[in-house]
């Protein structure tokens, strides 16, 4: 009964969320609907970064260089090379996914924190390359000037395009998540030594989520160019790399959709807060400090337990 | 007793230093299938480096690890699980914030090689064979139990109920018993005796309770220094007088040093 109660309600939840968003743009004006495309290239992002951090249990620094390399893959392939958008947009994941093994191939010799430093220090390295090979990035310049076909040019056809591809990059990272691989990926997580004893080759699957995280990082990179209509060295900046760890820890690295609610709400913050104050980033920061302490499942991981307790709860009553 | 039984284990002169420190000399040991061993030894002796360096979480210096006729020396841990040789360990190694059942099945995912299955269900495998398995060891009543939550005596036989999800021929036992009440002690060795009559399993134990290895073990092997002092039947090692004077005696010196957890 309880069972499908709930199962009942979050169908409604999902018919009310398909409903809202695609109706959004026929009420809602215009900065709202590039702000809420924003929105859903930055919840892809911190969703392809935890299925490393959250799933996996590997805290990488790195990402901002592979958000970056997506964007930028995508721009130098239509801008320098005057390919079709969808030739550049597949391509975008998986030249990101291919720079993600061979940067993977060295970071998962390391363990802890020596891996973060290293996943750093490539980052890093594709920050700097970005800047100082002016001919094929323009540099400090960017590479302005994209241009994408007409059916995707307004910003509600643009919504809804760059939505779609989201979505799709959401089911698959779930797809995964859900798996028996995403099932060997959290035994990873749990205990690494044990998971050895058991049969596991982890350094092999540690970098098969790497790679995986880095192809949907490429795609939210990727999308993320369309949507500037360009690439800009800051794509690729160290801070971009904490983004999706702030929403992780935020929403709950632990709870599937907690990171899509984290990256919302840290938007939505950034946005109004912003609006207000100059200092964001302290607002931000001493979110962060209170979370950490009070809220250590972040928020979706802690109202899931509390659920969770309550239905035990209840069962024990009934049983 | 059954006749000329194979050896599932051969143990060929392993040597490991740490440093200049020898860890293990000269170890060498047969452990013949369908039975029970026992390596015992003071602190320090050698023994857990020796599971350590068999099951490949440390590297052999010098000489061989032959598991049913091949040589497995220094393959990597996750390599010797597969063929067919599964640990448990002495410091409590679960997966903690998994359930009781998620923790068994999780091995048995391993086992059935669908670690890289992004295709089927969860659900469809081995769901059934982590029941039994928890049934047979006694956790069944707490499959959905958050791991990290239980009492300390069952995630010891959560321990060898993971290293059992692997269905190994051969099972290194790290301890099995320690930190456990008489009671807790008991069971688990009945438990243990059961895996080899039912599941025709092959044991190798490390163990410090005297009780519990003599009670249990058709070979002990006495480890002193890293060197293998003695090895034989029960009542033979009872009686070597090396052992005694080594081991046996210092047990009665130092009851209290026995007792300490490593």
């Amino acid at each position: 009964m309880v069972q499908n109660l709930l199962l009942d309600r979050r169908c409604w939840i999902l018919v009310l969320l398909v409903t809202t968003i695609i109706v959004v743009p026929f009420i809602l004006d215009v900065s709202w609907v590039l702000l809420l495309t924003e929105f859903s290239i930055m919840v892809l992002f911190a969703m392809a970064y935890n299925l490393m951090l959250g799933i996996t249990g590997m805290f990488s620094f790195g990402h901002g260089g592979l958000f970056g390399a997506g964007a930028y893959i995508l721009a130098i392939a239509m801008v320098k090379g005057n390919m079709p958008m969808a030739v550049a947009l597949t391509a975008a994941p998986f030249v990101t996914a291919l720079l993600t093994l061979l940067i993977g191939w060295f970071c998962i010799r390391l363990t802890g924190i020596y891996f973060s430093i290293l996943t750093l220090a490539f980052g890093q390295l594709i920050w700097v390359t970005i800047w100082k090979m002016r001919t094929v990035t323009g540099g400090d310049d960017g590479l302005a000037g994209l241009t994408v076909p007409s059916f995707v040019a307004s910003p509600q056809n643009q919504y809804y395009f760059i939505l779609a591809l989201v979505v799709l990059g959401l089911a698959l990272i779930r797809i995964v998540a859900e798996s028996p691989m995403g099932f060997t990926l959290k035994t990873i997580r749990e205990n690494e030594k044990r998971a050895q004893s058991i049969g596991i080759n982890v350094k092999r699957y540690q970098l098969l989520a790497f790679i995986l995280s880095g192809f949907f990082t490429g795609l939210a990179g990727a999308l993320f160019a369309l949507f500037q209509r360009g690439a800009y060295v800051e794509f690729a900046n160290v801070s971009r790399a904490f983004e999706p760890v702030f929403a992780g820890v935020l929403g709950g690295m632990h709870v599937f959709w907690g990171p899509a609610f984290g990256a919302a709400v840290l938007l939505t913050l950034d946005k109004f807060v912003g609006e207000f104050t100059e200092y964001w980033p302290l607002v931000a920061g001493c979110i962060l400090i209170l979370l950490v302490l009070f809220l250590p499942d972040g928020i979706m991981g802690t109202v899931h337990k509390v659920i969770k307790e309550q239905s035990t709860k209840r069962n024990a009553f009934t049983a | 007793m059954v006749a000329a039984r194979e050896d599932i284990l051969k143990i060929d002169s392993l040597f490991k230093f740490f440093g200049k420190l020898p860890a293990l000399q000269h170890v060498s040991f047969v452990v013949q299938q369908g039975s029970i061993t026992s390596v015992i030894g003071p602190n320090g002796a050698g023994k857990t480096t020796l599971f350590n360096v068999i099951t490949g979480h440390l590297s052999a210096d010098g000489g061989e690890v032959i598991f049913k006729g091949k040589d497995i020396t220094n393959f990597p841990p996750h390599r010797v699980n597969r063929m067919g040789l599964s640990r448990s360990f002495q410091i409590v190694n679960i997966f903690p914030r998994f359930t009781v059942f998620e923790n068994v099945h999780a091995s048995i995912i391993s086992k059935m090689r669908r670690n890289s299955s992004l295709t089927t269900s969860l659900h469809d495998m081995g769901e059934e064979e982590a029941f039994l398995i928890l049934q047979k060891v006694g956790l069944s009543a707490h499959a959905g139990t958050v791991a990290g939550t239980l009492s300390y005596g069952d995630q010891r036989i959560l321990e060898i109920a993971i290293a059992l999800g692997s269905s190994p021929e051969l099972l290194l036992l790290d301890e099995p018993t320690a930190g456990m009440g008489p009671e807790e002690t008991k069971s688990t060795v009945e438990l243990i005796k059961r895996l080899v009559t039912e599941l025709g399993l092959t044991v190798l134990i490390v163990e410090h309770d005297m009780d519990v290895v003599f009670s249990i073990s058709e070979t002990i092997i006495v480890l002193h220094q890293g060197m293998v002092l003695a090895q034989g039947e029960p009542d033979e090692v009872r009686h070597n007088e090396m052992v005694q004077k080594v081991y046996l005696g210092e047990e009665i010196d130092h009851v209290k040093e026995v007792y300490v957890p490593e």
